[in-house]
C-alpha cells in the first residue's frame, strides 16, 4: 500500500464522515445531559463514553439506570449481538492488519463507520485501514466533546425539545441502496423490512436492531 | 457495559478471517444490507405507531426515490428525504 493511497484514503474517510459529525454531536449532548440528569456525575458520562463508544447502549443505560446492573447488561448484550457479523465482515475487509491496527479499528466499530467502511469497500477503496481510522477519529472525537458539552450543560438543557431528526435513517437508507447489488441482497433487503417492523412491535427496545438484522440475513442468506 | 461491547467487537478482529468457509459465508455477504434496512426502517418508524404515516415515513419514501432519481447516490438519499420530510411537516 503507498503513501499516496494510504494519504487520499484518509482524506476520502475524512469527507465522507464529516457531514455525519453535527447530527453526531447534538446526539452526544444529549446523552450528556440526560447522564448528568439521571444521577451520574460529568467523569463518569465522560468515563462511559470513553469506554464503551454506543450511543443507543448508553442511552438505554440512562433509560434503566433506575432498574440496576442486570437489565442493563442485558440490553448491551442485546445492542452489541449484531457487533458479531460486523467485526467478521471487517475482518474479512482489511485482510492482515497488525493486530494492534485490529485492536484500534474494533475500538471504534460503530454502525456509521462500518456503514461508510463498507460503502468505500464496494466501491474499491485502496486503503480501508486508513479510511475507517479517518473515520474513527472525527466520531469519536465529535462523540467525547459533545458528551462534554451535553455533561457540563446538565440539567439547563431541555433535551426533549431537541430533534435528532431523520439523518441517521436517511444515511443507513442511503448506504443500503449503495451496497445492495445482488438478488440474494435484494430479497434480504425486503426480509429486513418485514422483520425490523415486526422486531419494533414485538421486541423490546434493545434486541430490535440486532434481532431484525440477524434474522433477515439468516433467511435471506439461504436464497440464491 | 465496556466489557460486552469490546468483547463483541473484537470477536473476529483479533486474527485475520482466513477460513474460506467463513470468507465465502452467505451470510456475511448480505448482512450490511439486513443491518442498514433494518437501522433505516427502525429509525423511520414511530415508536406504538409502526404502520402509521408519518413524516418519517414519507422521508423514508423520498430517501428511495432520491436513490432511484440519483443512481444510489447518499447525497441524493438525504437530500430528498430530508425534503420529503419538510414537506410532510408542513402537511401533516
Amino acid at each position: 500500500m503507498t503513501a499516496t493511497n494510504k494519504s487520499a484514503s484518509f482524506r476520502r474517510g475524512l469527507r465522507d464522515t464529516l457531514p455525519l459529525a453535527p447530527p453526531i454531536a447534538v446526539f452526544g449532548v444529549v446523552f450528556g445531559a440526560l447522564a448528568i440528569q439521571a444521577g451520574l456525575t460529568p467523569w463518569l458520562a465522560f468515563l462511559c463514553s470513553l469506554l464503551v463508544v454506543s450511543g443507543s447502549a448508553q442511552m438505554a443505560m440512562v433509560g434503566l439506570i433506575g432498574s440496576g446492573a442486570g437489565p442493563v447488561l442485558l440490553a448491551t448484550t442485546g445492542l452489541a449481538l449484531r457487533h458479531l457479523p460486523m467485526s467478521a465482515t471487517l475482518s474479512e475487509m482489511i485482510g492482515d492488519t497488525p493486530l494492534l491496527r485490529r485492536l484500534q479499528l474494533s475500538w471504534v466499530l460503530v454502525d456509521e463507520s462500518y456503514g461508510l467502511t463498507v460503502n468505500a469497500a464496494t466501491r474499491g477503496e485502496p486503503d480501508l485501514v486508513a479510511f475507517k481510522t479517518a473515520s474513527d477519529l472525527t466520531l469519536y472525537s465529535t462523540w467525547l466533546l459533545s458528551t462534554v458539552a451535553g455533561a457540563l450543560l446538565g440539567a439547563q438543557l431541555d433535551t426533549v425539545a431537541v430533534d435528532l431528526g431523520i439523518v441517521f435513517p436517511l444515511v443507513f437508507l442511503g448506504l443500503a441502496a449503495s451496497v445492495v447489488r445482488t438478488r440474494t441482497q435484494w430479497i434480504t433487503a425486503g426480509l429486513s423490512v418485514v422483520a425490523a417492523v415486526v422486531a419494533v412491535s414485538v421486541l423490546p427496545v434493545a434486541w430490535q436492531i440486532s434481532g431484525a438484522a440477524i434474522a433477515a440475513a439468516a433467511v435471506g442468506s439461504r436464497f440464491k | 457495559m465496556a466489557v460486552v461491547t469490546l468483547s463483541s467487537r473484537l470477536s473476529f478482529m483479533l486474527r485475520p478471517v482466513k477460513s474460506q468457509k467463513l470468507k465465502d459465508n452467505r451470510f456475511l455477504e448480505v448482512f450490511p444490507v439486513a443491518l442498514f434496512v433494518t437501522l433505516a426502517v427502525v429509525g423511520f418508524a414511530p415508536p406504538g405507531e409502526v404502520l402509521a404515516v408519518t413524516p418519517s415515513v414519507i422521508a423514508g419514501v423520498g430517501g428511495i426515490a432520491g436513490a432511484a432519481l440519483f443512481k444510489r447516490s447518499m447525497l441524493g438519499v438525504v437530500a430528498m428525504g430530508a425534503v420529503a420530510y419538510l414537506l410532510a411537516r408542513l402537511w401533516f
